[in-house]
């Protein structure tokens, strides 16, 4: 009977570690997400895809890695001279560092565009644009993606297919006035 | 057969019966199943990772370890009056524009971007923007047709990598505006979209 009581408490024991009994909670992290697992309230690990098994005192944030795509339409901004600049802009992103996308923004889709805004009105207002050229385009995309970088970095993501789609300045309206 | 070993597959017998138990509990409280309607897709996951596309039925699962995330893939129309966008020279024209498009591929749909509902009208406002703005304005009343079978190409394009398909576009009003308004006491009929 020693042999038979030994036998039950070690499938206990089996199904207490392997399975987890009722003291754990299934987890699954899909393909395009990324999960943040806390301990005690403590950073623990970032999870790949795939099943997982959080005990009582686990947690896990589940942080959406798929772009999210923004448009930003007639922001007006004024250039380093002073002249008003009015630009419409589209792109993407995405989260690149989940772990400090989700301490440091409440709800990273309101905060992105939010940043996106502010590196916008810098990146204008650190150049001269006077006119709506091919150059003077690529000059300020160029601008704009470096400082898109670093502020979103900041947060944990990062910008993708970035385009101006319009862009209008003060004094190219008058000079074609002028013109005509 | 002595007693000794009897004894010993008894208490084999025993384990493998609880053992079973327990798996069986186990198995039965995680059986669930997922019901799509005929105009919903579903994408099913295996531990987390991508299996295959499901369609309209009952489909089971077994919780903890396989999902289906499901959407409605009927399709999406737009239709947007009087944008004003600003041209090279300063001008501005003035466009307006209807659209569908449907849900071709559910997996690419839902892999591209968060929310797969607003991927078309997003693309179609980006790219509309972009082709109007990189017209040139002194050619312009003579191009609308072209620009709309470019923008018409691209957008086809766009949203098929999207996991869309363009089922209907039409650019139903173009044109250049000279006095047009000025940015900032007007609002371009924009909205910021995020």
């Amino acid at each position: 009977m020693g042999g038979f009581a030994g036998v039950i408490i070690l499938i206990s024991l089996i199904w207490r570690f392997r399975f987890g009994g009722a003291n754990t909670r299934r987890i699954i992290v899909l393909e395009y997400q990324r999960g943040i697992k806390f301990s005690d309230g403590k950073f623990t690990a970032v999870l790949e895809p795939g099943q997982y098994r959080i005990n009582n005192k686990g947690r896990v944030d589940l942080i959406d890695m798929r772009p999210q795509p923004f448009l930003l339409e007639a922001l007006s901004c004024e250039d380093k001279l002073g002249g008003r600049v009015v630009l419409s802009l589209a792109g993407e992103f995405a989260v690149s560092n989940p772990r400090l996308s989700l301490m440091s923004s409440r709800d990273n889709a309101n905060e992105g565009p939010v940043l996106i805004s502010k590196a916008t009105r810098d990146s204008v207002s650190s150049l001269g644009v006077r006119d709506t050229t091919d150059a003077t385009l690529g000059l300020l995309r160029t601008t704009l993606i470096e400082r898109l970088n670093q502020e979103l970095r900041t947060v944990g993501l990062e910008p993708k297919n970035i385009e101006i789609t319009e862009l209008w300045t003060a004094s190219t309206r008058a000079m074609s006035q002028e013109f005509n | 057969m002595s007693d000794e070993l009897v004894g010993s597959l008894l208490i084999a017998a025993v384990c493998v019966f609880i053992f079973g138990l327990l798996f069986l509990d186990d198995y039965i409280k995680r059986r669930s199943q997922h019901t799509l309607t005929e105009y919903q897709r579903g994408a099913f996951f295996q531990k987390g990772m991508f299996v295959r596309e499901v369609g309209a039925g009952v489909h089971k699962v077994l919780l903890g370890r396989d999902y289906i995330v499901y959407g409605d893939v009927r399709p999406i129309s737009f239709n947007f009056e009087r944008q004003t966008v600003a041209l090279r020279d300063g001008s501005f024209a003035q466009y307006s524009f209807y659209a569908t498009a449907e849900v071709r591929s559910f997996k690419a749909a839902l892999f591209s971007v968060r929310d797969y509902s607003e991927m078309p009208y997003y693309i179609l406002r980006r790219e509309l923007r972009a082709a109007i703005f990189a017209q040139d304005p002194q050619n312009f009343s003579i191009s609308r047709r072209s620009i709309e079978n470019a923008v018409r190409e691209r957008l086809g394009v766009q949203l098929e990598s999207a996991g869309f398909e363009l089922k209907d576009f039409r650019l139903t009003n173009l044109h250049v505006s000279e006095s047009g308004p000025d940015p900032g006491e007007h609002d371009f009929g924009s909205q910021t979209v995020n």
